[in-house]
């Protein structure tokens, strides 16, 4: 079999290991809520989870890259297909949290509590990076430095976290987790990469 | 994968290019530009720079490096960024303001508190009085034990992981007098888990003062150290033991002692004979007074009432049910006056127990007394409007005193007290007559007026300016009543102080009887001790405006009355007590931690008079230590378990989350009351926790609901509020029943 088809296979087995990991972390996170909200709290769980594991996928990638480039490649474009399933279930999220919750499409209402402007504004950026995430839609619209506003993950992620910490159905220790997970992220990103980039200069040790 | 794969992998350069910096650049200089303190500000100024940059490149800016040094280019990129991140910088604390960043981690830490599994509430231990606690625990059997010294107490099971420990300091066992802390053992199947809780032994307390008919004897309760002290003609005090909670006395024409208890289901009566107990049945009192032979005490529990009982030792001989929270009952003129908030009334009621006249108050009554020929009654009051409507804004809270017909209830006189002096530093600025507490009427038919906002007591005949006695250089700071004496002494209580002083007729200190330690001695031996009690005093204190804490949240819990602070929604009074452990504050939840809530005083009310050391951190210590108010139903669990079981099916406990009965989430109004006729667009609600429900009326965020039962089955329509719709009658009842325990 071809490298490029390892590839594939690998990307495929990694966006669904991760997917199924995400639902079992939304199942449980809807069951520790006791009424209707299970439905809201349960995809939102899942949105954040499979943007914490997009996230993870950079640091993972660059890791892997001096010994497992196949590996590397592979979770590098998982993170793309984690990244937009975190964006359809955040959709979902979003519409089952103003129907169930906030009882109408209103929009009002999201402006006024912080937590879930936060989840509004986390949506937005996730939605941006979602469509960009497609170069047929960045031809057309003739964005050019769409990787610049792809950084802009992380403020999703963190404002992600801050909605979980202060949604009222579900324990606050999921946004805290979050929070923690996504700064730790954040820190890991330049710590792998210089060490990465010092593994990858050593004669002899690169993957062939 | 070849060695250029890897280079794609890891770029030596972080991947940062020229236009993203261009766009982080400018971002930042157009949300400096734009005054940005909020993330979606942050977030639009990023975007706006995002199209710019696109715009630009789309026109033909080329990707590449500018034709300068990495060194050059930093440098650049600093002078260009300096001024827009400090003016960013600058704005750091509105950022956190907007977005409920700023005491996230009070916050969060009572949420993990809460969310714990167990978790108990309140997180404090009174040493003074009882508390029933409420635990979440995963099991089914649950212990729990306060602390080292005291005894494990088996809990009840409710249903739904929730569990009810009733906890009695006499019984149980009290935290050390001196400890400020104690570590919770709660034992689950077996498993037992600590959880640190904030430990208060509150000091002697003597509050209103009662006079012999001949006036050559006076009594003073302290509730917290279960005693009363009484006081000869020659003004000294003796200190006895009484019940559970004393929290009212008289002397009747014969000379005995009488004690009413709020814990304690009986009146004392102490004479010459020796002590006597009066059974109320199973009634806690909180006002006493006593007339021809019979006893008469107000009581908020199980339904409010006036009851009266012989002396002779006879049991209940009549009963006047009561609307809302009775507050004082005082006698005069062979009839009864009785005050009570939540509504807030003031009733003559006969001896026979008839109501002879009502007539209802703005705002309760901070005491009350009546003149010797018992021709009028006198109130302190925070507010009144002659037959209006009740003022909406705090800033209309006046303190006064209003004289009324004794037989009518007439009003015959209103007198505001707030009085401005040369101290002031702005036009309407208050130094003297603020926060009015007890009343008492001399011989000569003068008023005394304790004032324990401006620490005074005024001397009022007539309409001539008062006589004043300054009471905090004698130690004797926020006074709550005063009374004179057959030989013109006059008796001043300070609780906050514990102390009673006993002034001659040329107004001079004679003797001081000190029932706690005073504050320099306190201030060696127990530094936290001294802080609650300065927390106490500024609670009292008036600020600049002549509004203080005690305003509106009358004597710790409120006064039943809206009022909009700083333009905020037009809301009921929330009460003070037991608000440990449940941040943020306020209806909107605008205030992380207890100690924010200064900000209002010094941003609305203008500060106060003098300095005052950290009053913000002292009023928040005073404040962690007030246990929610006793619940007043009795028992029945059964009902319970079933009101508990409508409770989770309605959905209550989504938001109201045991064991505090509040999830301390923020929700837009308009999410759980959409069809509220008070407008709410915009406004957000902080869950509000459902401990001591029952005397809390009236209810939901603006108040519009009068009962418990009103806010189901008359305010609800959207159903959103718990899914109340598909109850029926019975289960309402259940579910009332439950929330009446809470």
């Amino acid at each position: 079999m071809s490298a490029a088809a390892d590839v594939d296979r690998l990307t495929t087995r990694m966006t669904l290991g991760a997917t199924a990991l995400s639902l079992s972390v939304a199942v449980s996170s809807a069951l520790d809520v006791s009424s209707e909200h299970r439905l809201i709290s349960g995809s939102g769980a899942l949105a954040i989870t499979l943007l914490l594991f997009a996230l993870a996928c950079s640091p993972a990638a660059t890791w892997l890259a001096p010994k497992r480039v196949e590996l590397a490649v592979a979770l590098r474009r998982a993170r793309r297909s984690l990244g937009v399933l975190a964006m359809l279930a955040a959709l979902s999220h979003a519409t089952l949290g103003m129907v169930g919750y906030l009882g109408s499409l209103d929009l009002g209402p999201i402006l006024t509590v912080p937590w879930l402007r936060d989840g509004g504004l986390a949506l937005l950026i996730l939605v941006a990076l979602g469509l960009t995430s497609f170069p047929i839609v960045t031809r057309t619209l003739h964005v050019r430095a769409w990787s610049a506003l792809h950084r802009l993950v992380y403020a999703s992620a963190l404002l992600a976290a801050l909605h979980a910490t202060g949604a009222p159905f579900g324990e606050a220790w999921v946004g805290i987790t979050t929070l923690l997970v996504v700064l730790a992220l954040l820190l890991a990103r330049p710590i792998v990469h210089a060490i990465a980039l010092r593994r990858a200069a050593r004669p002899g040790r690169n993957a062939t | 994968m070849t060695r250029s794969a890897i280079r794609r992998l890891v770029p030596g350069e972080m991947n940062v290019r020229g236009s993203d910096l261009a766009m982080l650049v400018l971002g930042l200089v157009i949300a400096a530009a734009a005054r940005a303190a909020s993330f979606a500000g942050l977030l639009g100024a990023l975007g706006v720079a995002f199209v710019l940059v696109n715009v630009a490149r789309v026109v033909g800016w080329p990707d590449r490096e500018p034709p300068l040094s990495r060194r050059a280019i930093a440098i650049l990129v600093a002078l260009i960024l300096v001024v827009p991140l400090r003016d960013l910088a600058g704005r750091a604390g509105d950022l956190a303001e907007t977005e409920g960043l700023s005491g996230l981690g009070e916050h969060l830490a009572d949420r993990r508190s809460l969310e714990a599994d167990p978790s108990l509430a309140p997180p404090l231990v009174p040493g003074d009085r009882p508390l029933t606690y409420f635990v979440h625990a995963t099991g089914e059997h649950v212990r729990v034990r306060l602390g080292p010294s005291t005894e494990w107490m088996e809990a009840e099971a409710l249903g739904h992981d929730v569990f009810r420990v009733d906890y009695d300091p006499a019984r149980d066992g009290a935290p050390p007098p001196r400890a400020h802390e104690t570590l919770a053992s709660i034992e689950v199947d077996g498993s037992a888990t600590t959880r640190t809780l904030l430990a208060s032994t509150p000091g002697p307390h003597p509050r209103w003062l009662h006079l012999s008919p001949d006036r050559t004897h006076a009594c003073v309760t302290s509730e917290e150290t279960d005693e009363v002290v009484t006081f000869g003609p020659g003004g000294e005090g003796a200190r006895t033991s009484t019940l559970d909670g004393p929290t009212d006395c008289a002397i009747d024409d014969a000379g005995a002692l009488l004690v009413a208890h709020r814990y304690a289901h009986q009146l004392l009566s102490i004479d010459g004979d020796g002590t006597r107990m009066i059974e109320l049945g199973s009634l806690g009192a909180l006002s006493l007074a006593v007339v021809g032979g019979h006893a008469f005490v107000v009581t908020d529990a199980e339904e409010a009432a006036l009851i009266r009982v012989g002396l002779l030792g006879e049991h209940e001989t009549a009963r006047v049910a009561l609307t809302g929270h009775p507050t004082f009952v005082v006698s005069g003129g062979g009839a009864l006056f009785v005050t009570t908030a939540g509504p807030a009334t003031l009733s003559r009621i006969s001896l026979e127990g008839t109501i002879d006249a009502s007539r209802a108050l703005v705002s309760p009554a901070v005491h009350l007394t009546v003149s010797p020929d018992a021709s009028e009654v006198v109130l302190a009051l925070t507010d009144f409007v002659e037959d209006g409507a009740p003022h909406l804004g705090n800033h209309y809270v006046e303190d006064r005193l209003a004289t009324f017909d004794a037989t009518t209830l007439a009003l015959r006189e209103d007198r505001p007290t707030a009085r401005r002096t040369p101290r002031q530093d702005h036009a309407g600025d208050v130094d003297r007559g603020a926060s009015p507490m007890g009343l008492s009427f001399t011989a000569r038919g003068t008023l005394l007026v304790a004032f324990a906002g401006t620490d005074e007591v005024w001397e009022l005949d007539g309409l001539a300016p008062p006589r004043i006695l300054d009471t905090a250089p004698h130690g004797l700071s926020a006074p709550f009543s005063a009374a004179e004496l057959e030989d013109g002494s006059i008796l001043v209580t300070s609780p906050s102080s514990g102390r009673i002083g006993t002034f001659g007729q040329d107004r001079a200190l004679r003797s001081s009887l000190a029932l706690a330690l005073p504050d320099r001695e306190l201030l060696r031996t127990d530094p936290d001790a001294l802080q609650v009690r300065f927390g106490e005093r500024a609670f009292f204190e008036a600020t600049r405006s002549g509004i203080s804490c005690q305003s509106c949240h009358l004597h710790g819990g409120t006064d039943g009355a809206f009022h909009n602070i700083g333009g905020r929604l037009a809301a009921p009074t929330l009460d003070v007590r037991g608000v440990i452990g449940t941040s943020p504050y306020l209806r909107d939840g605008t205030y992380p931690r207890l100690r924010d809530l200064y900000e209002v005083a010094v941003t609305e009310y203008r500060g106060y008079r003098e300095p005052g050391g950290d009053r913000a951190q002292n009023l928040e210590a005073w404040m962690r230590t007030l246990p929610p108010p006793p619940t007043l139903v009795a028992r029945a669990p059964e009902r319970e378990r079933r009101g508990l079981e409508v409770f989770v099916r309605a959905g209550c406990g989504d938001c109201h989350a045991a064991p505090a009965f509040t999830s301390l989430a923020l929700h837009p109004i308009e999410a759980v009351f959409p069809d509220a006729p008070t407008r709410a667009e915009g406004r957000v609600l902080d869950t509000p926790s459902l401990r001591s429900v029952a005397s809390s009326a009236p209810y939901l965020y603006d108040g519009r609901a009068t009962s418990l039962d009103a806010i189901f089955r008359d305010h609800n329509a959207s159903d959103r509020h718990g899914h109340t719709d598909a109850l029926s009658d019975e289960d309402l009842d259940l579910l009332i029943v439950f929330l009446r325990s809470l």
